[in-house]
């Protein structure tokens, strides 16, 4: 299972898919590379636009037979020799798991690490219900988060929806909009509101709906270093069976070290398969 | 599914934090896909603990008052009591290892 249809993650596809394996990706929207105009470290093709180079990366993986799937993942899970991925709030299983988040990192908003799940959520369809008949935040810097908003005001939470951007055209016209960005988020033990410009928004709840996560986040106990995952030369992290690769592993942020360590992770994690896939065969 | 989880009411669940040495509580929901995520876990862990832990989950729809008095903010939340006081609090979905840890740090000193 290979989070995440950038350069490093399409690569990754590629060298499993080489190796005989099945292969899932998923993935948020457009990745970072397509922002690119000019691309001109890449090798055999000199002056080439971001777009052009991530369009020709989707058509190799399209070609092999593997169409990344869009969306959200927000929590991975190990058990046992498996992985449990929270994918749309659908669980899929893994028996291995290669991150190729990207670099995205959020930077933290003060107050956001210590109320955590003291109010502060990443995810409205999985703590939205705590919050019926109660006032909550929510901090759209996601495609998704228009409709996340929503979801909270159909079952109930009054939702007030706080954005940097333009008020969405999805937003449900009940939901009050205020435009600004979250300054700081307000509590002691738990939330009690959120502070936007010099105006504080009381609540209960702030749902800060980005479309990265931060990697540990997504998977507890993920050794991570000055914001990257930490990971070995085969690309292996902390977590047996979770692989890394690309902007998330760390420094250069370039498509080539992206493409270079996909191609490690993809292998490796292909070999890592064969591993279980023998123990599995001798305890028969 | 364990026959070894129970489901109780609210006053079962009082009983129960009376008599169990240690009584391991699974805070969740059926809309909740975490929950969801770590619920074979908690499985697990009543197989593995039979006969030192007593496994119970609560849903926090059915049982409100419950959620309400542990100050429930996110779930999953896993909470561990001794003879009814509070020893261990685990909030948000972890792996297997974070809750064999609480457990077993209790059990060391009992
Ligand atoms: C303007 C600009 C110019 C650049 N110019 C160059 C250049 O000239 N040369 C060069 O070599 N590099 C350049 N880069 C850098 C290059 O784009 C990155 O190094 C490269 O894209 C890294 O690839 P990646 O696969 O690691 O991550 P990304 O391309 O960032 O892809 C990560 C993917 O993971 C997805 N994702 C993340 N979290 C989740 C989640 N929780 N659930 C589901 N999906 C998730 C994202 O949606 C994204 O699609 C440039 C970047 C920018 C923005």
């Amino acid at each position: 299972m290979i989070i995440g249809a950038g350069p490093a993650g399409l690569s990754a596809a590629v060298n499993a898919l080489t190796r005989g394996k099945t292969v899932r990706i998923l993935s948020g929207g457009d990745p970072f590379l397509k922002k690119a105009e000019r691309v001109d470290n890449y090798l055999g093709l000199y002056h080439v636009s971001g777009e052009e180079l991530m369009a020709s990366f989707l058509e190799h993986v399209k070609a092999m037979g593997v169409e990344p799937e869009i969306g959200r993942v927000v929590n991975i899970l190990p058990f046992g020799d498996k992985f449990m991925v929270n994918f749309n709030s659908e669980i899929l299983q893994a028996k291995t798991v290669i991150l190729a988040l990207g670099a995205s990192s959020p930077k933290p908003i003060p107050g956001e690490g210590k109320l955590l799940g003291r109010g502060v959520s990443y995810c409205a369809t999985c703590d939205g219900m705590l919050y019926r008949g109660k006032e909550a935040v929510v901090y759209g810097q996601s495609d998704g988060a228009a409709g996340e908003a929503n979801f909270l005001h159909s079952i109930g939470v009054k939702v007030t929806y706080v954005t940097a951007r333009e008020r969405p055209a999805e937003l449900s016209p009940h939901i009050p909009y205020l435009r600004g960005t979250i300054a700081e988020i307000l509590g002691s033990k738990t939330v009690t509101g959120a502070r936007v410009g010099d105006r504080i928004l009381e609540a209960q709840g702030v749902f800060l709906l980005r479309n990265s996560i931060a990697p540990d986040t997504l998977m507890d106990g993920l050794e991570m270093k000055s914001g990257f995952v930490v990971v070995n030369s085969a690309m292996e992290t902390s977590i047996p069976g979770v692989f890394a690769c690309g902007d998330c592993t760390g420094k250069p942020l370039q498509v080539s070290k992206a493409v270079g360590e996909g191609l490690i992770a993809g292998q490796q994690a292909a070999k890592h398969l064969d591993e279980i896939q023998k123990e599995e065969k001798e305890y028969v | 599914m364990s026959d070894l989880v129970l489901h109780p009411s609210v006053e079962a669940f009082d009983r129960l934090l009376e008599s169990e040495p240690l009584l391991l509580v699974d805070f969740w929901a059926t809309w909740c896909t975490p929950c969801k995520m770590i619920a074979p876990v908690i499985e697990q862990l009543a197989d593995q603990y039979a006969g030192k832990v007593t496994v119970v989950k609560v849903d926090i729809d059915e049982h409100a008052s419950l959620a309400d008095r542990y100050g429930i903010q996110m779930i999953p939340t896993v909470l561990l009591f001794h003879k009814g006081s509070l020893v261990g609090r685990q909030v948000g979905m972890k792996p297997a290892g974070v809750y064999e840890t609480m457990i077993e740090e209790e059990l060391s000193v009992r």
